[in-house]
Order: structure tokens, then C-alpha cells, then sequence
């Protein structure tokens, strides 16, 4: 084997030294040239490779025949009958693949070898690069199993480029034996100019070898190159594909309104540090790096990729329960649309009573708000956290925006174990920051409903805490807001007990809003009424009787619960003494008693609870 | 004149000097070849024949037909059997030292 894969090394005599891009140019050029090289000779150096060992057999098969020691010809060539056999062995195998176990593991140990070599030339390429080598890395196993990474190409890549290398380094170490054999056994008797053509042939193998080291690094390094480049943009690729792929997967089509929902947390921060590892990669190109390096970050990007499949499994999951739950909105917008048109039919026929009027327009309200506060609750539950979803894959409802009352509760069918799972609730502690919030609105509504003579009438606070009772989602809640007006009311009447408060009307009709009245109404009251085996039901809305500023908590009687009377005509029905149709609760301006009554009636409905108290001011007003 | 499609004689010599069979198989191929007749020994005939009578032959189809992959790992092997063919060589380079030692020793004694 003479010259394989030579080549010449750099011109010493360029007048102009080539700058580090033009070096590393040519230095690939002659890398790619020597490989090519290398490749178009190969059929040639085996024919030479075999016909050497050819001779070289013949020639100790003569010798054989000329010992006089008969064992010792003998043995001559049975050892040339076994290269002879190993290399008729060899060339059969050659096409086949079938390899002796003796040659395999010859074979692994001279692989072994050179990937030491290699990691030496590489480790000098480092060093020659940017100084001193890193502290080597542990090279962590392959998880099995994983297809992302186009491992196998990369260890054909990895084979050509050692099996180069080790022809190389074979090659040359034969070459600088025989060198250094004939260095230092040079022939006798040589003439001067015999002894000049001696040393220049000798000069010769050693520029030989010389470029034959150089092509070999070069062929090596754009090897490495090449397997940097193949990775590096394999896996950028990848890495993209993933993010790309994620984001359209969690589009979410909602009635023909694309929401765009990001990417859940964990994944976010999984592709990050995938980019991490390989922002810090050799083998991004143009990085660098020694190729046990490259495995390590190979095997943590694997890992990395391996978590983000694993998360992609629960994102489908949660795509799909959201899919579940993107169904029942659908089926349950389908109700309520249903339902408000039913209203709206109503609402047609109707008379113009204002109060039936308002009622169904409440309920209207009423129900489209707890139809987003639910469509609120399952964009939050599939965005924030798959937790919010069940184990049997049914969606955690948030709670009734009114009561604090899980929508699950609500749904249950009515008897003693639903009283008792929304007692439950009801009794859970609000936040404080509610308490506050309440406060605030309590006095700004004082401070709104102030006349220019800083004065509130008593009416405006019974609206107000009204109106608070509609917003509150607990008894904690509803206490607070009472006592903020209780106090607040006693406070005023300790002030002026007997100018009265002048009334704001268009205060008024701001404060009390009729639809919200009716929903507290409709939703609480009758339905507390009901319970505690009453038939009267009481409204929550105020009106003004005459001049003589009295007002009143109309009632309206009946059996059924529909409304039969309000404002004077429940009055006159008190002047009847009709005790079935009146629930009348005078509240007199400038009458402290009044006022005391009110105050007492504003305690007992802040202590026994929203629902408990209006079923007593019913009682109180019965009496 | 024996038939040259069923000549044992023939089969042996090309038995004999083929590069692809080892020297097993070889003697494995004589040791059947009598029991065979007919059709047989014209099909092993002519099997023989089809196979590469030289080394020569053999490395020249197997060149033709390897990988360049293959042709370099064979390149590696090639030199493997030459490191050990360089030992053999010493051996003999010894012994025929000694042998020459051995003979002068004789002489002089």
C-alpha cells in the first residue's frame, strides 16, 4: 500500500500569507480533494495491498523449501498457509460481510483505537482553535428508542471518517518505520552523489508522510464539519418543526373566532432549554467541539425532546377534554338561547307592567351573565391548568358569580343533601379584600347620594345595601356590607335625627336598579320564601308614596307567589286590613322611631344572613 | 477417452486450485467427489468453473463489486495480515540465522 490518499501539502513558497478564511478554504478544498482522492485509489491500493502480500507469501513459501529444518519449514508455511487463508477469507468476506470472530474483534479493537486517535486530532484542533482543550465530558448513554436524531447516518459518516483515518495512520506509521529503518541503516560504500539521491528519496517518503498527515487532518476536519453541519441543522430543524407544530395544534376554533392560545407553561419552558443546550452546542455550525461533547448534548437534547413528547401527551388530553367541554358550552348556549327567546315571547305579550316587564329582562341579564361567567370559567380551566379538569374528564365548573355556589351544586336536583352542600358553601370564608371592596363601594355610594348639604336620605342606605346584597357571593360578605350601612345610617341619624334626608329621585333610580332587584327577587327571595313555608313574598324595590315621604317595602301577596300589588295599591291594602295582602314597612322621614325600626330590621337582615333575613323582614312586616 | 464433463480428474484439479474454497471445504468436496455421478458432477463442474480460478480473478470481482466503505475497511485488513506476515517473516529471518549459526558451529566443532 504506497500513497494512499496522498496528497500535496501547502505551497511554503506563497509570497503573501493566506488570510484564516482563505487557509480554511483551501484547507477544505484539499480536504475534499484528498477524500476523493482517497476514494478513486482505493480499488487500486487493495489490488496492490494483494499482490504485495502475494510476493511476499511466494517469497516465504521458497524460503520454506530451502530450510533444512524440515519442523521449522513446517511451520513456515503453515503461517503462510493462514495469512494466505485470512486474506482468501478476507477477499470472500468482502462482499458479504461475514467477517471471523477473530477479525470482527480485531476490527472493534482498532476502532476503539482510533476513536482515541480521533478524540486526540480533535482535541488538537481545539487547541490549535481556541487554546486549551475543555474538561472532557461524560458521554451519557442513547436513550433507546428515540428516532429523532439521524443517528444511524451520522455513524456511517462517523465509520467512513475513521476507516479514512486509520488507513492514514497506517499507512504512515509503516512509511516513518521504513524511514526511520533507513535513516539509520544507510547502505556502505555509497558515492557521494549515491549518498545525495539517498537522502533526497528519504526526504521524499518524509514530505510523503507529511502530506499524508495533512490530508488526513484536513479529510478529518471537514468530516467533523460535516457531521456538525448535519446535525446541528438537523436538530435547529427539529426544534422549530416542535414550536411550529404545537403552536398550530393549540389553535382553538371557538365559533368561528380563532383564539390563539399560547403554549402551555411547561412546554414553553422545555423548548427553552432545549434552545439552551443548543445555543451552547457544538454542534450548531461554526460553534465547534469535540465530537464526545456533541454526544453528550446529542443525548440531552434526545432527553429534552423526549419530555417535550411526554407533555405533548397531556396537552392532547387537555386538547381533548377542552374539546368535551367546547361541546357542552355549545349545548348549553343552545338552551340559553332557547330560553331568552322563550323570555323575549313572554316579554311581547306582556302588559305594561313595569315590574313583570323588568323581571324577565332580569332574568334575561341574569342568565346570559352566568352563561359567560361558565364560557369565563373554561377558557381559564383549559388555559391555566389541566387540574381544572376531573378525572373522569368532565370540567371543574367555576362557581355561581351570585351565590359562590359550585354550578355542580346548583344542578343537583333539590332536597335536603343540595341544602346542605350549598349551606356548605355559603359559609366558606370570602376574601378579605372583598370586605374592603365592599366598604369602598358603600361609601362612595354615601358619597355620591350626599345632597349639596352633605345630607343622605334613609332610603338611599336601605338601597344601597340592597343593591350590595345583589353583588355579594356570601353571608360574610352580605354581613359586611350591612354593617358598613348600619353603621353608616346611624351615624347620619345621630346627626340630624330629625331634618330628614332629602331625597335624590335621580339617585335614586340609579342606586336601585329594578332589573338587579328583580334577579335578588326572583333568585333568592322566593326561593327562601318558598322554603320557609311563607306565601308572601317581599321586593326588594322602594317606592314613594305622596308627599308625606313615606316608603315603603311593597309586598305582593298571593298563594302562587305572583305578584298582586305594589306601592299604593298594597298601601291601600294595609288601610284594608287585608292581613293576606299587605306587607307594607312605612319607613318615615324625620321619624326616629322609623328610623329605629329600620336600623332593627337592617340588623336582623345582616345577622341572619341575606336569605334567612329576608325571610324574616317578611315576618316582621307581616306582624 | 474420459468424458470431460464427468472426469473426477478435472474437478480435482479445479477443487484444488480454487481461491474462493477453503482448505475444509476442499477436503470435504474430495471427500464426496467419488460417491458423485451423473448429473452431479457435471453441475459441481460446472459451479467450479463459474468461480474465480485465481486469486487474481477473485480479488478483481470482488473489487468490482465492494463499496468504497467496504474497500477501505478491506485496505485496513490487508495491512493487518501484513504486520503479521512482517512477523513470519522475522521468524524465518531468525531461524535461517540460527540455522546458518548452527551449520558453522558444526563446521568449526
Amino acid at each position: 500500500m504506497t500513497g494512499a490518499g496522498s496528497v500535496e501539502g501547502p505551497n511554503p513558497k506563497r509570497d503573501d500569507p493566506p488570510s484564516d478564511k482563505e487557509k480554511e478554504k483551501k484547507e477544505k478544498k484539499e480536504g475534499r480533494e484528498s477524500q476523493e482522492e482517497a476514494i478513486r485509489k482505493l480499488p487500486e491500493d487493495v489490488r496492490n495491498g494483494v499482490r504485495e502480500l502475494q510476493k511476499r507469501l511466494e517469497k516465504l513459501k521458497k524460503k520454506a523449501g530451502t530450510m533444512q529444518n524440515n519442523d521449522a519449514a513446517e511451520g513456515l508455511r503453515r503461517e503462510c498457509s493462514e495469512v494466505e487463508r485470512e486474506l482468501l477469507d478476507g477477499l470472500r468476506g468482502l462482499n458479504e460481510g461475514d467477517r471471523d470472530v477473530k477479525q470482527q474483534q480485531s476490527l472493534h479493537e482498532r476502532v476503539d483505537e482510533l476513536l482515541r486517535g480521533l478524540s486526540a486530532l480533535d482535541e488538537k484542533y481545539e487547541d490549535h482553535d481556541r487554546g486549551p482543550p475543555p474538561q472532557r465530558e461524560r458521554v451519557p448513554s442513547q436513550p433507546a428508542g428515540s428516532e429523532v436524531l439521524p443517528a444511524l447516518k451520522s455513524q456511517q459518516m462517523k465509520n467512513a471518517l475513521l476507516s479514512a483515518l486509520n488507513v492514514a495512520r497506517e499507512d504512515v506509521e509503516t512509511k516513518a518505520d521504513a524511514l526511520q529503518h533507513k535513516l539509520q541503516n544507510p547502505p556502505k560504500g555509497m558515492t557521494a552523489e549515491g549518498e545525495l539521491d539517498y537522502y533526497a528519496t528519504l526526504e521524499d517518503d518524509y514530505r510523503f508522510i507529511v502530506s499524508r498527515v495533512s490530508g488526513a487532518e484536513a479529510y478529518a476536519k471537514k468530516q467533523l464539519e460535516e457531521i456538525k453541519e448535519q446535525f446541528g441543522t438537523e436538530i435547529l430543524r427539529l426544534a422549530d418543526y416542535e414550536v411550529a407544530r404545537l403552536k398550530t395544534e393549540l389553535r382553538w376554533q371557538d365559533e368561528g373566532s380563532a383564539v390563539e392560545m399560547d403554549l402551555p407553561k411547561e412546554v414553553v419552558l422545555q423548548i427553552m432549554a432545549m434552545k439552551q443546550i443548543l445555543s451552547q452546542s457544538s454542534l450548531v455550525p461554526g460553534v465547534g467541539g469535540s465530537l464526545e461533547k456533541e454526544m453528550g448534548n446529542i443525548g440531552a437534547l434526545k432527553k429534552s425532546m423526549k419530555e417535550v413528547v411526554a407533555m405533548e401527551a397531556r396537552r392532547e388530553k387537555l386538547l381533548r377534554k377542552k374539546g368535551e367541554a367546547s361541546g357542552k358550552l355549545s349545548e348549553l348556549r343552545a338552551e340559553v338561547v332557547k330560553y331568552i327567546q322563550e323570555l323575549q315571547e313572554k316579554q311581547r305579550g306582556l302588559s305594561p307592567d313595569r315590574g313583570e316587564d323588568l323581571y324577565l329582562r332580569g332574568k334575561i341579564s341574569e342568565t346570559l351573565k352566568v352563561l359567560g361567567e361558565y364560557e369565563a370559567s373554561i377558557v381559564v380551566g383549559i388555559t391555566e391548568s389541566p387540574s381544572e379538569w376531573k378525572a373522569d374528564g368532565t370540567f371543574k365548573v367555576k362557581t355561581n358569580p351570585f351565590t359562590g355556589i359550585p354550578h355542580e351544586v346548583e344542578a343537583m336536583p333539590d332536597g335536603p343533601e343540595k341544602e346542605a352542600a350549598c349551606e356548605k358553601y355559603e359559609n366558606e370564608s370570602m376574601p378579605e379584600k372583598n370586605v374592603g371592596r365592599l366598604e369602598r363601594e358603600v361609601l362612595r355610594a354615601i358619597r355620591e347620594n350626599k345632597s349639596e348639604k352633605g345630607q343622605i336620605d334613609a332610603r338611599s342606605f336601605v338601597g344601597i345595601a340592597t343593591a350590595l346584597a345583589q353583588r355579594v357571593h356570601s353571608d360574610r360578605e352580605w354581613h359586611a356590607a350591612m354593617t358598613v350601612a348600619i353603621n353608616t345610617l346611624g351615624k347620619m341619624q345621630g346627626e340630624r335625627p330629625r331634618r330628614g334626608f332629602p331625597i335624590s329621585r335621580k339617585k335614586e333610580l340609579e342606586l336601585l336598579p329594578s332589573e338587579r332587584n328583580d334577579v335578588f327577587t326572583d333568585r333568592y327571595l322566593k326561593k327562601e320564601l318558598r322554603n320557609s313555608g311563607l306565601t308572601a313574598v317581599a321586593e326588594s324595590e322602594l317606592t314613594v308614596k305622596g308627599d308625606n315621604n313615606i316608603y315603603h317595602l311593597c309586598a305582593f301577596l298571593d298563594e302562587n307567589q305572583k305578584i298582586l300589588l305594589k306601592g299604593e295599591d298594597a298601601i291601600r291594602a294595609k288601610e284594608e286590613k287585608d292581613a293576606k295582602k299587605r306587607v307594607i314597612m312605612p319607613i318615615n322621614e324625620g321619624d326616629v322611631q322609623s328610623w329605629l325600626k329600620a336600623r332593627e330590621i337592617l340588623i336582623k337582615l345582616r345577622d341572619n344572613g341575606r336569605f334567612a333575613a329576608v325571610a324574616e323582614l317578611a315576618t316582621i312586616v307581616q306582624e | 477417452m474420459p468424458d470431460p464433463h464427468t472426469d473426477n480428474t478435472h474437478i480435482e484439479e479445479l477443487i484444488d486450485g480454487s481461491p474462493v474454497l477453503t482448505e475444509e471445504e476442499k477436503a470435504e468436496l474430495r471427500r464426496i467427489l467419488p460417491t458423485l455421478e451423473g448429473e452431479k458432477v457435471i453441475a459441481l463442474k460446472r459451479l467450479l468453473e463459474e468461480e474465480p480460478h485465481t486469486l487474481e480473478e477473485l480479488m478483481e470481482r470482488t473489487i468490482q463489486k465492494a463499496t468504497p466503505e467496504a474497500l477501505q475497511q478491506f485496505l485496513l485488513f490487508l495491512h493487518s495480515c501484513g504486520r503479521k506476515l512482517r512477523e513470519v517473516e522475522e521468524r524465518a529471518e531468525r531461524m535461517e540465522e540460527e540455522t546458518s549459526s548452527s551449520v558453522l558451529f558444526t563446521e568449526f566443532s
